[in-house]
């Protein structure tokens, strides 16, 4: 099978990782609710790629749909995520039923087992709350080290899928809780926990690897997950709010550390944060997700300086300035939707609160690209033409409920 | 009102707060050591009425303790709060409760900060009940503006009288609750119409020999005044008021936020604590918080004690700051100079941390501070900055730096700001020292 | 308190738990035959009929070795012959070894060990609730010692306390006057209930650390909330906050744990009657203790009938205990929508 027949824009050799309009549900009792909606983007070799959004934008949804990580009630519902890996695409070139394009391989066709697979030798998530991305129970050390054992089985064997966890049952527990120091990884693997302890700046890694995850502090134990991240030698790192729980002093340790590792390894990293900074600082291209959607994508200074649609605008001013105190902020008025699909209006989801609502968008917006080289677009009619007051929508149009 | 004219609103002086492990009544019996952990060690700064005092620093350095141990919610193991004049450790029962209406607090967790049980209107309401109020205030007037329409009735056959106690449903603008009453005839024979809150006064229209006598009087409970208040002080604060009867589960972050001002405010404080107030909410809807918090401020002339960890918003919001790092403050000074030039190496590098929201200066990468803040039960002795301090030199280890004066009400507790100091020529210490040996090799 | 949503949560949970139903259906049957039992027991559960003694339940006929002693020429003989007895539709629970009514007797234990369930639960409630809740909010030196006691009363095995109690204060029981009885409404009934007194006090002081516990845990977290720091900032005194913060909030475990405790009161009173410390003779325990030297000779019914309805009741106010914590809690701190 080749790509579907939808005129889809041709894959790039560039491109480690492309997302067309995958859409995730949550099926929930209060109904079905829209986290996902039709998102595309692609991310390349050797770059940052931000994904930005207020709390319910879709954007860790995201970031779990990538991995397939999105849990019941959640479930993708559509879309493709095209993978970049030759010997993959190989594998799978004669089967009907995965999409296959060059070296591109659609991970939604293939079956869950080499999904699976995939995690940690080709991506790695690290998580915004490391205290609870560790088991407190076994070493931080042996974490990492099972990790590593994870990656070299899949080098022996691409697609074995086992991991050792799987075998690490209660019996296993309680016979390392009687015969200490009775580890279930190698030796090599353990160096290698050290190694990567050591890179990632964790002072005397040596003895620290035999630390349980409450001995370390938050900025340590993010340094440690993205040791852990790095172990498998991923293609491509999904950090979702990789520092959002540390305080500013960590949280710029925390990014330079991840530059660097990044400009080490020539990964592709997905960032996703509400921090408009840390994206200003980080990344090359950004995605500004709201309700669901991104709204607006391009690089950093097509988005940051030349932004289209207002509820970029919006953000942009709602953030108080280090250099200049204005006396007065511009936030966006009202507050961020519920996704929920019956309450969701065939409309821009923005209208509400947008100041520059105009009755064109009362009908949802398609995609517009802004520049001529298709890198910048955005869902809104305001990249086609100018505000126009006279169309306006009268204030109360969507109700007096905003807040 | 305090007597002096030019007196802080709120005076702190040398506060300490430590906090002794949890130990058992058994541990205690057979005499184990506490050990103390150092939340708040020695902190002193003065706010002045009509100001806003940002207290910012990274977790753990005893911002909040401080915000909290000010406002008597917790006791403080040493030194001084002064609020108004009067030592808060020396007050009655009566006079704390007095406090307890002019020094309010509104905290970070949105979700945590209102009781689930509680709907809208009681969470406003319960100071208002808690203080027996609205009250009527003696020293308030109450005053009718009396106009009188009709042909056959004439300004002297109409005689207002208003209720004393009207001021407790009427606001009083300088010691006057003011009134007015329209008296007309009607069919049904003279009537009596109130410009303010209909629903909770009355009039009585009594036909005497030479004219009427107008009473006006409060006619609602006080549970229904407290009800119309909270109303109006949902509104204000940017919700509706037929919100009133939702539970806070029913509202988004921001506005449980707004309601827990709104809780702060129905007791007419003059002071404000604001406990990292925008911290937990989404980047536009913190911009709405703050620019309400700027217009109460305006409105009601509060005094706020800002405690953050984001220096954007201390920026925006405050006039001076105080930087804490572990406990202790370690500069202070009016917000533009501090942060045009810093004086103290920590300040320097919390605000070279912060990511700039701007495409202009990308790629540098940050300026950081090496290792984690050391812990409060166990601080290291000196300056507590230096283990981390990349001015850091043997001097510093020695001894701790005094607050000195840097410039016009602004302070810096580091050696750097005296020229004369034995810091200079004593040995660069940590990674500056490694630095320098390497320096000298070249 | 009851908001809309806890009865929106109640009915859902209701319908999608088969459990929940089963739970209600008992716990509302033992309800309904405590408070009406004068009509629902056909006979008077005290009124012995030595002629219609060990008659079994429908359904049943059990053969019997009867012993009956005959002066036959001045001596004394003993015939002993195998009888076949057949139940009578006038019993059909069958009666004990002294022609009680079986179905009666159960009927009115139900009223026994529901008054002593519910009153034994509440001051349990009254006497725990206050004393974790005061212990947990203002914790120091109160706490340690009030924890301790309760610690040492949870390590005490609770029968033996119970009885040590009683020996202590003997076997008090109240006559309380059955109403419908007393206004004529079921005639040849007894016309009092008799409550042991001692009975719900001690099962009341022996239950009351558990409740002491929970709220003491709940009280602990509570204290931390930032609303009840709003609260202190607000001026209200620890006895208000306690009152309207930390109690509220802490309501479900305590309701969920109530019904609980009434299912293991429950039990504990058989217990005790089956002991012979209770100060009634119409319960379920007693009937138990009573039939237990009857099942090796056949005649079962006498003790498992009343073990059967513990068994039911204490199923069915569990069931219900759950359906209470699984409806009541969810989604109150709960914030809506994804990521």
């Amino acid at each position: 099978m080749s790509r579907g027949a939808r005129a889809a824009p041709a894959l790039r050799s560039d491109d480690v990782l492309s997302v067309e309009d995958l859409s995730t549900r949550f099926f929930t009792e209060e109904g079905q609710v829209n986290a996902v909606e039709s998102v595309s983007f692609d991310l390349r070799d050797n770059e940052i790629l931000g994904i930005v959004g207020e709390s319910g934008s879709g954007k860790s949804v995201t970031a779990l749909s990538l991995i397939d990580l999105v849990e019941s009630p959640g479930r993708i519902t559509e879309g493709e995520i095209w993978y970049r890996d030759p010997d993959l695409a190989d594998e799978f070139r004669a089967d009907d039923a995965v999409g296959v394009d060059g070296d591109h391989v659609d991970l939604r066709t293939v079956p869950p087992r080499v999904r699976r697979s995939l995690r940690g030798p080709s991506f790695s998530t690290i998580f915004q709350d490391p205290m609870s991305s560790f088991n407190p129970s076994i070493t931080v050390g042996e974490q990492i080290a099972e990790a590593v054992e994870v990656q070299r089985r899949a080098n022996a064997n691409p697609r074995s899928t086992r991991s050792r966890t799987q075998g690490y049952g209660l019996g296993q527990y309680l016979i390392d809780g009687i015969v200490p120091g009775r580890g279930y990884t190698s030796d090599e693997s353990t160096e290698r926990a050290v190694e990567l302890l050591e890179r990632v700046g964790i002072p005397d890694p040596a003895e620290r690897v035999d630390e349980y995850p409450g001995e370390f502090s938050g900025g340590m134990l993010q340094r440690a997950m993205i040791a852990q991240a790095l172990a498998g030698e991923p293609d491509v790192l999904i950090a979702d709010e990789p520092t959002t729980a540390l305080d500013v002093t960590i949280q710029a340790q925390i990014l330079n550390l991840l530059r660097e590792v990044q400009a080490e390894r020539g990964m592709s990293i997905v960032l996703i944060t509400h921090d408009l900074g840390v994206i200003a600082e980080m990344c090359d291209r950004v995605c500004v997700m709201y309700a669901g959607e991104v709204v607006e994508r391009g690089t950093l200074d097509a988005v940051f300086d030349d932004s289209v649609h207002p509820y970029t605008e919006g953000l942009l001013g709602s953030i108080p300035d280090l250099e200049d105190p204005r006396p007065r902020l511009q936030p966006i008025e009202g507050n961020v939707p519920g996704l929920i699909d019956a309450e969701m209006d065939d409309r821009c989801y923005f209208a509400d609160r947008c100041p520059k609502a105009m009755e064109s968008c009362l009908e949802k917006p398609a995609e517009r690209v802004v520049d001529a080289d298709a890198e910048h677009g955005a869902k809104c009619v305001l990249a086609d033409r100018p505000y126009d007051p006279s169309e306006a929508l009268p204030e109360d149009h969507f109700g007096g409920d905003a807040e | 009102m305090s007597d002096a004219p030019d007196a802080p609103l709120l005076a702190v002086e040398g506060l300490r707060k430590y906090y002794a492990d949890e130990r058992s009544l058994l541990d205690r019996l057979l005499g184990a050591e506490a050990e103390s952990v150092k939340a708040v060690d020695g902190v002193s700064f003065e706010v002045a009425e009509g100001e806003t005092l940002g207290l910012v620093g990274e977790s753990g350095c005893g911002k909040s303790t401080t915000g909290e141990t000010v406002l008597r919610l917790r006791e403080a193991t040493e030194g001084r709060v002064a609020f108004d004049g009067r030592d808060l450790s020396e007050l009655t029962d009566a006079e704390l409760t007095e406090f307890r209406k002019r020094a309010q607090i509104v905290f970070q967790d949105p979700f945590s900060s209102l009781d689930p049980r509680m709907t809208a209107g009681d969470i406003v309401t319960e100071g208002l009940r808690i203080h027996g109020l609205p009250r009527s205030d003696p020293t308030v007037e109450a005053v009718a503006d009396v106009t009188v329409e009709g042909d056959s009735l004439s300004a002297g056959d109409v005689a207002v009288r208003v209720d004393d106690d009207v001021d407790r449903v009427v606001d009083a603008e300088q010691r006057v609750a003011r009134v007015a009453v329209t008296v007309r005839e009607a069919e049904e024979g003279i009537v009596a119409e109130i410009d303010r809150e209909p629903d909770l006064l009355g009039t009585t229209v009594e036909s005497i020999e030479d004219g009427v006598v107008v009473t006006v009087s409060v006619d609602a409970s006080d549970r229904q005044i407290r009800r119309a208040r909270a109303g109006s002080l949902l509104e204000r604060v940017g919700l509706s008021a037929d919100q009133i009867d939702r539970y806070p589960h029913e509202f988004s972050g921001g506005q449980r936020q707004r309601i827990g001002i709104a809780r702060a405010l129905a007791v007419d404080p003059e002071f404000i604590v604001l406990d990292e107030p925008v911290s937990a909410l989404d980047v536009s809807v913190q911009a709405q918080i703050l620019n309400l918090l700027d217009d109460l401020q305006d409105e009601f002339g509060l005094t706020y004690l800002f405690i953050a960890h984001n220096l954007s918003v201390v920026r925006h919001i405050c006039d001076r700051v105080a930087v804490m790092y572990l406990g202790e403050i370690v500069e202070t000074g009016p917000v533009d100079e501090l942060f045009a030039d810093p004086a103290h190496p920590y300040t320097r590098a919390l605000l070279s941390s912060v990511p700039r929201v701007t495409t202009d200066d990308r790629d540098e990468g940050f300026e950081t501070l090496r290792g984690d803040v050391p812990s409060p039960r166990n601080p290291p002795a000196g300056c507590r900055f230096h283990t981390r301090c990349p001015e850091a030199r043997a001097a510093c280890r020695e001894s701790a730096p005094p607050a000195y004066d840097v410039g016009e009400r602004r302070s810096a507790t580091c050696f750097r700001a005296d020229d004369d100091h034995a810091y200079w020529e004593s040995d660069p210490i940590g990674e500056n020292a490694r630095a320098a040996g390497d320096g000298a090799e070249d | 308190m009851v908001s809309a949503r806890v009865i929106r949560n109640l009915k859902t949970e209701f319908r999608n738990s088969a459990l929940a139903k089963i739970g209600l259906v008992l716990v509302v049957g033992i309800l309904v035959t405590a408070a009406f039992a004068p009509f629902i027991a056909p006979h008077d559960p005290t009124e012995q009929q030595l002629d219609q003694s060990e008659l079994p339940p429908l359904g049943f006929s059990e053969t019997t070795e009867r012993t009956t002693s005959q002066m036959v020429d001045g001596e004394i003989q003993t015939v002993t012959e195998t009888v076949e007895v057949t139940p009578d539709a006038a019993h059909p629970l069958g009666t004990d070894s002294l022609g009680r009514d079986m179905l009666s007797r159960i009927v009115y234990g139900a009223r026994t060990s529901l008054v002593v369930g519910v009153l034994g639960t509440l001051l349990a409630g009254l006497v725990g609730v206050p004393v974790g809740l005061f212990a947990g909010y203002h914790r120091g030196n109160v706490d340690d010692v009030l924890m301790r006691i309760a610690d040492v009363s949870l390590a005490f095995p609770s029968l033996v306390l119970a009885v040590a109690l009683i020996g202590l204060w003997g076997r008090a029981a109240v006559n309380v006057p059955d109403p419908f009885v007393v206004a004529g409404l079921a005639p040849g009934m007894p016309e009092s209930f008799v409550l042991p007194i001692t009975v719900v006090l001690v099962v009341g002081l022996v239950n009351w650390v558990w409740f002491a516990r929970v709220a003491r845990g709940e009280a602990l977290s509570l204290r931390g909330q930032e609303y009840v720091k709003a609260s202190r900032a607000l001026g209200a005194d620890d006895t208000a906050i306690i009152w309207n913060h930390v109690l509220p909030n802490a309501i479900t475990p305590i309701i969920v744990l109530g019904t609980v405790q009434v299912a293991a009161i429950i039990l504990l009173e058989s217990s005790l009657s089956f002991l012979g410390f209770s100060g009634t003779t119409l319960s379920w325990g007693f009937d138990i203790a009573q039939g237990r030297d009857y099942i090796s000779s056949g005649q079962w019914w006498i003790a498992s009938l009343p073990g059967l309805a513990i068994m039911f009741s204490v199923i069915g106010i569990n069931l219900l205990g759950d359906w209470l914590r699984d409806s009541l809690d969810p989604g109150i701190e709960g914030e809506g929508g994804a990521a």
